[in-house]
């Protein structure tokens, strides 16, 4: 690459990124003033944005769980773009995102009053007066989802061994959420279709991650292959092996057992 | 096709102590039909050789000063002195096993295979006198499963010795899967210790078994050969020669040379060019040895200290000429494939970073890699070095690294978008292949 080419690129790189950002802010703006127009003066203000901030922070714990599984997945290393720090980069950004929404969602629904939650509730598993076993999968979730993304954040500082399987709450969490989405989250028969395709992306995903052929497998095929002793020589002086001919078929008895036919 | 086949040896020190007389041919791929060098069976064995003497109890010190005076190194390329070994497995006391190790990975490499299956007797004279120098109990000779010809050999000689009542110890023999990393030293003290034939990790290289296991000495069967024939001749008729595995289109060449003989006689007389041209360079050691230049190497001495000397090894001998119409990046890519496809997949830059390392040396053969590819081979290569239980990535870069060097204008003439069409490939023979 000449020194022109690599200016060009640099400079193309960088109006593309102002370019986006200033497009994402216009849309963004333009959404938010959409809600805030919907919302204002609204009797059913707090619904609308509880509502909202539930679906917002599920599809980003949809992505968050599905990106997980990328990042783990046996076959991550044939994939070369996005590159590994930029998708752990999104974990974590996806992570943060879907807290906050949470805890949008959790604050508009406790603290109206016409909702029946309340911060007991909110909080508590089985506290809610409305709707008490959703409430309270989402309630455990909230719970199980904080560990997982707790003792994740502290990775590094602690050992492999105390987050990774505490890690593996987050799709307990992602089971919950869908249950409680399902079952006090769904007025109309869109958003069962969306639960339903979300939930059928994350499964499939699952079980490519959790069913594709692991390094540790590999290895554990190659650990299959034992060495044998070979028998005839245990048995001095009562060996003198024909030499076959050419082309023929090696002598069973120099076969070890696994080797041998078995007719 | 005709095989014009020379002795090759110093002029005049056609002795005794050669333990081959004539080369031998074998096909490229496999060792059960070898012709060209004599079997000796014990009779013939002891009448070119002599009986072994013991070396049990103050007899032990005798053997290691003969192979100390003629400078016995292993031969894994590092040219760790073989008595090193030895004293470290006494000092940690009597019952622990010998094996002599015949598991040739190398898959051009015929060396082991010629001498158990034309000179068994000399390889287990070597074992059963260092375990009688190391005080062990068990003896092993460790073949890998499909070397069928070698295993009829060994076990034909244990039997021809039990029945001449030669007195050696109990030897078994072993058949380890056949893959590259089978003759991996870690990976056959594992296997002796219950557990499966793939590396590991080991802290002191001088003690590499587990803690409270016996201790386990693993040497070579050419070395085992040389011990035998100190054992039985002793120093002062011993020749420091080598055994060497010449690479053809259709056969392979083991031979015997002294180390006044240099490379350029080597393949005049072994190696038939496809093209009738000399080689532009030659595979030296083994697929994760190096590259050399022609020009280089033609009139060097076969000669470890010297190689040494150049930063070369002769590794385990394998000799193999890359044709001047072959492109030594195509070539270098495909052997670099292989070896990380045999890589035991436990360690991170061998499983990841060779793998990766391999695609973009495709890439580069196939005039693929973008500068940043570039960039990114050099940093992956700089990364992966060193690393690893077993140093299997290290021999696979090595080779890699050399050919970079020595092909040099090849790599500059595969920019992106070029190949280079050379005529003929698939030089160095690759298991599973015709």
């Amino acid at each position: 690459m000449s020194p022109d080419t690599a200016v060009l690129r640099t400079v193309g790189l960088r109006t593309g990124l102002v370019l986006l950002v200033t497009g994402s802010a216009a849309l963004t703006s333009y959404w938010v003033g959409l809600a805030v127009d919907a919302v204002v003066g609204n009797r059913m203000a707090p619904w609308i944005l509880g509502r909202a901030s539930g679906i917002t922070s599920y599809l980003l714990l949809v992505t968050l769980v599905l990106l997980g599984l990328v990042l783990s997945h046996p076959h991550r290393a044939r994939w070369r773009r996005p590159s590994v720090a930029t998708r752990i980069r999104t974990h974590v950004s996806l992570s943060v995102f879907a807290l906050v929404f949470t805890v949008l969602h959790i604050v508009v629904l406790a603290t109206d009053e016409y909702a029946g939650v309340g911060w007991w509730g909110a909080l508590v598993p089985m506290g809610s007066t409305y709707r008490p076993l959703p409430v309270t999968f989402g309630v455990v979730a909230l719970w199980a989802g904080l560990a997982a993304g707790i003792t994740a954040a502290l990775a590094g500082r602690i050992s492999h061994r105390a987050w990774w399987p505490v890690h593996k709450v987050a799709i307990v969490a992602l089971l919950l959420v869908w249950l409680h989405g399902i079952l006090a989250g769904i007025d109309t028969p869109a958003l069962l279709a969306m639960y339903v395709v979300t939930g059928g992306a994350v499964v499939f995903v699952a079980v490519s991650r959790y069913t594709s052929t692991t390094v540790r497998s590999d290895v554990e095929e190659l650990a299959a292959v034992r060495a044998t002793e070979l028998p005839v020589a245990r048995v001095p002086g009562a060996v003198f092996l024909p030499t076959p001919a050419p082309g023929s078929a090696v002598p069973a008895s120099v076969l070890p057992e696994h080797r041998r036919s078995p007719a | 096709m005709s095989v014009s086949l020379h002795l090759v040896t110093e002029p005049g020190r056609v002795g005794a102590a050669d333990i081959l007389a004539t080369p031998a041919v074998l096909p490229r791929h496999g060792t059960e039909s070898l012709t060209g060098v004599d079997v000796h069976d014990l009779a013939a064995h002891r009448a070119e050789f002599g009986l072994r003497r013991s070396h049990l109890g103050a007899a032990a010190a005798s053997l290691l000063a003969a192979i100390e005076e003629v400078r016995l190194t292993g031969r894994g390329g590092g040219h760790f002195p073989t008595t090193a070994k030895w004293r470290s497995v006494m000092t940690h006391g009597a019952g622990g096993t010998v094996v002599a190790n015949g598991a040739e990975g190398e898959p051009g490499s015929a060396k082991d295979a010629v001498l158990l299956q034309t000179r068994p007797h000399l390889v287990l004279d070597g074992l059963v006198s260092s375990m009688e120098v190391v005080g062990a109990s068990d003896g092993v000779v460790w073949l890998h499963d499909g070397a069928w010809a070698s295993a009829r050999a060994v076990s034909r000689a244990l039997a021809e010795r039990a029945a001449a009542g030669a007195g050696d110890p109990q030897i078994r023999v072993l058949l380890a899967p056949d893959r590259y990393l089978s003759g991996e030293a870690t990976g056959i003290i594992r296997t002796l210790e219950g557990g499966p034939t793939l590396p590991r990790y080991v802290e002191d290289p001088a003690r590499p078994w587990s803690p409270g296991s016996r201790p386990v000495l693993v040497n070579n069967v050419e070395t085992m050969a040389r011990v035998g024939l100190l054992a039985t001749v002793g120093a002062e008729e011993y020749l420091p020669t080598s055994l060497l595995t010449v690479v053809n289109a259709t056969h392979r060449v083991v031979l015997e040379v002294g180390p006044g003989t240099t490379f350029g006689d080597v393949v005049a007389r072994t190696w038939t060019s496809p093209d009738g041209r000399p080689p532009q360079a030659v595979l030296l050691g083994g697929y994760g040895g190096s590259w050399v230049s022609w020009d280089d190497l033609r009139a060097m001495p076969v000669d470890v200290a010297g190689l040494r000397a150049a930063g070369l090894s002769l590794g385990a001998g394998l000799v193999g000429p890359l044709p001047a119409s072959a492109c030594g990046l195509e070539e270098s890519a495909r052997l670099l494939r292989y070896l990380a496809g045999q890589s035991a997949r436990q360690c991170g830059p061998c499983v990841f970073g060779l793998a990766a390392v391999s695609e973009l040396a495709d890439d580069l053969s196939a005039g693929r890699l973008a500068p940043s590819g570039r960039r990114r081979l050099g940093r992956f290569m700089g990364e992966i070095q060193g690393r690893g239980a077993c140093r299997h990535p290290d021999g696979a870069l090595r080779m890699l690294a050399s050919a970079l060097v020595v092909f040099g204008d090849d790599v500059r003439h595969h920019r992106r978008g070029r190949t280079c069409d050379a005529p003929t490939y698939a030089i160095m023979p690759l298991p599973g292949e015709d």
